[in-house]
């Protein structure tokens, strides 16, 4: 800088070439418009691509507690009597009035009609008397829970919602019985809320399972003993079992598909972001270009370097702000709480986008940068303009 | 070619505009061709699935060996094959690969598109410690025919306590199926489950040929039938029937995805255009001394047009390349979800004929306005 100013006036000048060159945008409105479109679209993608992958994970993270363990077996097989009564005397293990609170399930799945052409598969899990203890979450919202013995089944909110056959007061045929849907639960939102619950004996009897179990539920004392207990199975030599904690148990299991959504997403809007950047270069220098003689104009009146660097880059970051907000804005009302469906854990797992506000700011953080890289050359190079040359440019 | 000059210094007189319109033209290419890798992966399912296998899994918990004699003898099912196994690895514990325990010559019947030589065929029909192993694998580790190779298991022992199988290449087979099915291993279901310690007698899967594929219902619900009573019961379905299922569900995302991204690649690609297109408009007057020396309105558009194509054709391509390097590069993580994920020839195509129609049109327009005017106007306005 070859001279010298006082701080109070550089922030005076810097502040009136801004409010000039914002003034003039209407000037310039097709660029500046197709620059704020770049924008908008890029974020609008950004935000739906990671709403799919926010939703997935809010559906997962709200599926089970730190102080419930789950025991499955390793290789094929069924959880008997015996092995139920092992893991119950684990250290750990809380109690209820009946006993040790650990509960053998039943987990398959329904292939159930959506549509009169298209088949799903849904989870069916069948509970113990004791569920509420594991699950404490679950509640009944329309009807009544089912009633061991009768062949009653419970649906999770999604199911009904997705599942035509599966309503309540229906009867769907399956495994050569009747099963009647007697109620509808709510899971505060988890992915059980996908599922149909049935009694365990129910579906024992309906798969000639004997009185065996595909998997077992504990409920821990507390969430700090789960190391105890896992080590404690683990050098069992009767059983060959892993151990897991539920609260992260079916994250796991749907890592294949959060990957895929994560990766291919990022890069879907990496690619975009770096396309748009070169976009929002090319409108940039155009405008500098456009507004040469004007830039040299006001050089030559002795503006400083500095704040027409400045008021480039605030103009820049302004179409990224207004592209940003108003992708941000497109982006909640399209995508927020669109509901859909994926695989999950060997069942139809229901979800909703999720436009988070941490995802809208990084969106708009997001578009502001765009705006500061394809802001900041341009600008420099306006600084650098020759003004005797520049003043005469056509 | 003796207007190559005009047309580069045209394509140099604003380097970094042409630059960054190249990068950006580039970016697209790339989204649209990672779109259409994504999207033949999903397809890539149900190409592997045939209407002539269906398969057999259990309700709950898992098949014994001993339902297989049971399903051969159902009408209509002319051969089965099953499958248990592993996770392998070679050597180093990063190396690792599927290793499928089946019946030899269950799984070539039931799987054609598997080709193994008469020879292989033989060798590994007689040998119970034999392996044949796809073709990526045996050239990525080098493995010869009639070599030893110890395969191990982190998780699984044998009955002597030790984890590694040591089995004898008989053959090397090879496949048009996607890259993920030529890196199997695959050994004898009887050497396998005579070795293991624990958990003998179990298979995950068995896939069953049929000759009428308009019967897959019904043969499927005889398979079923016979099952009712026993623990565990099965359930039965054509390959290409719960593939289907598998990408109505999972496709949900996919379609989302896939349209969302259509929408951007021809969003930014207009843009594009746009910009292209204001820098041809800038330079009326050039063009306009062109006409008044003597240049026809064939030459004159020809030289708009080419450097317009040649920039979207440039960046284009190069755009493709970085969606085939991404696509190599993500495989190993999605490869579950999209075996099938790659560029496919269509797309390439398809990606050409974007490319020349986006230049096209992005040289276009601005040649309407400039032959409106006449030459004398044109200069006039500069």
């Amino acid at each position: 800088m070859s001279r010298h100013i006082s701080p109070l006036i550089w922030a005076r000048e810097t502040a009136s070439v801004c409010k000039f060159s914002l003034g003039s945008i209407r000037f310039r409105l097709q660029p500046a418009l197709i620059a704020v479109i770049g924008f908008c679209g890029v974020v609008l993608v950004f935000i739906g691509l990671l709403s799919i992958r926010d939703g997935l994970t809010s559906v997962l993270s709200h599926t089970g507690s730190d102080d419930v363990a789950i025991v499955s077996l390793n290789g094929p097989g069924m959880v008997d009597l015996p092995m139920l009564r092992t893991i119950g005397e684990a250290p750990g293990v809380a109690h209820g009035p009946n006993g040790p609170l650990a509960l053998g399930d039943m987990v398959t799945s329904l292939m159930v009609h959506k549509s009169a052409k298209q088949l799903a598969a849904v989870t069916l899990r069948g509970v113990g008397r004791q569920y509420k203890a594991i699950w404490n979450k679950m509640h009944v919202i329309k009807g009544h829970m089912f009633k061991p013995g009768l062949d009653q089944i419970v649906v999770g909110r999604s199911t009904a919602a997705q599942f035509p056959q599966l309503r309540l007061g229906k009867t769907f045929h399956w495994n050569h019985k009747d099963w009647k849907v007697v109620g509808v639960f709510a899971s505060g939102g988890d992915m059980h809320e996908s599922e149909v619950w049935a009694d365990v004996h129910d579906v024992q009897s309906a798969y000639n399972a004997g009185n065996t179990f595909s998997g077992v539920y504990v409920k821990l004392t507390s969430p700090g003993v789960f190391d105890k207990f896992k080590k404690a199975l683990k050098s069992n030599p009767q059983l060959n079992v892993s151990v897991d904690r539920e609260s992260t148990f079916f994250a796991n299991e749907s890592k294949d598909l959060n990957s895929v959504i994560t990766i291919a997403g990022g890069l879907i809007a990496l690619l975009m972001g770096i396309g748009a950047m070169f976009g929002a270069l090319n409108t940039m220098y155009a405008a500098v270009s456009a507004r040469t003689r004007e830039i040299a104009t006001l050089r030559a009146l002795g503006f400083a370097r500095s704040p027409v660097v400045l008021s480039v880059v605030f103009e820049a970051l302004f179409l990224g702000a207004v592209g940003g907000v108003a992708g941000g804005a497109i982006g909640y009302l399209m995508f927020n709480g669109f509901k859909a469906t994926t695989i999950g854990n060997g069942g139809m797992l229901a979800f909703q986008f999720a436009v988070t506000p941490t995802l809208l700011a990084t969106g708009l953080i997001y578009a502001l940068l765009m705006g500061l890289v394809g802001g900041l050359f341009p600008a420099i190079r306006a600084a650098r303009l020759p003004i005797a040359t520049a003043i005469r440019d056509v | 070619m003796k207007y190559w000059p005009l047309l580069w210094s045209n394509i140099k007189r604003k380097k970094l505009r042409t630059i960054f319109t190249l990068f950006a033209v580039t970016s697209a290419f790339a989204l649209f061709g990672l779109l259409a890798s994504m999207a033949h992966g999903m397809n890539g399912v149900m190409q592997i699935a045939s209407a002539e296998r269906i398969q057999t899994s259990a309700k709950l918990g898992a098949l014994p060996i001993s339902y297989g004699p049971k399903i051969a003898a159902v009408q209509g099912v002319t051969s089965i094959t099953w499958f248990n196994g592993f996770r392998g690895y070679y050597q180093d514990k990063k190396n690792t690969f599927q290793v499928v325990a089946t019946n030899p010559e269950g799984f070539l019947k039931v799987y054609p598109e598997v080709r193994l030589n008469e020879q292989a065929r033989k060798a590994w029909f007689g040998d119970k410690p034999g392996a044949v192993v796809g073709s990526l694998i045996a050239k990525r580790y080098g493995w010869k025919v009639g070599e030893r190779i110890p395969v191990q298991s982190k998780n699984i022992t044998k009955e002597d306590g030790t984890h590694t199988w040591y089995v004898t290449l008989d053959g090397i087979y090879n496949t048009d199926l996607p890259d993920r099915y030529k890196n199997f291993v695959l050994i004898h279901y009887q050497y396998f489950n005579d070795s293991i310690a624990k958990n003998k007698n179990y298979v995950g899967v068995y896939k069953e040929r049929i000759a009428d594929p308009r019967q897959a219902a019904a043969i499927s619900k005889l398979i079923d039938d016979k099952f009712t009573t026993s623990f565990p019961q099965t359930r039965t379905a054509s390959e290409a029937a719960d593939t289907q299922t598998f990408i109505r569900e999972f496709g949900n995302i996919g379609f989302i995805t896939f349209v969302v991204g259509a929408a951007v690649f021809f969003s930014m690609l207009l843009v594009t255009v746009n910009t292209m297109s204001q820098s041809v408009r800038e330079r009326t007057s050039e063009l306009a001394v062109l006409k008044a020396l003597g240049f026809g309105r064939g030459t004159v558009s020809g030289l708009v047009l080419a450097e317009a194509v040649g920039v979207t054709a440039i960046g284009g391509a190069l755009g493709l390349v970085i969606a085939w390097l991404l696509a190599g590069a993500i495989y190993k993580s999605v490869q579950d979800v999209l075996p099938a994920l790659g560029l496919p020839p269509a797309a390439i195509g398809l990606g050409i004929l974007l490319m020349i129609v986006f230049g096209v049109i992005a040289g276009a327009l601005p040649l309407r306005q400039v032959f409106h005017l006449r030459a004398a106007d044109a200069l006039r306005r500069a």
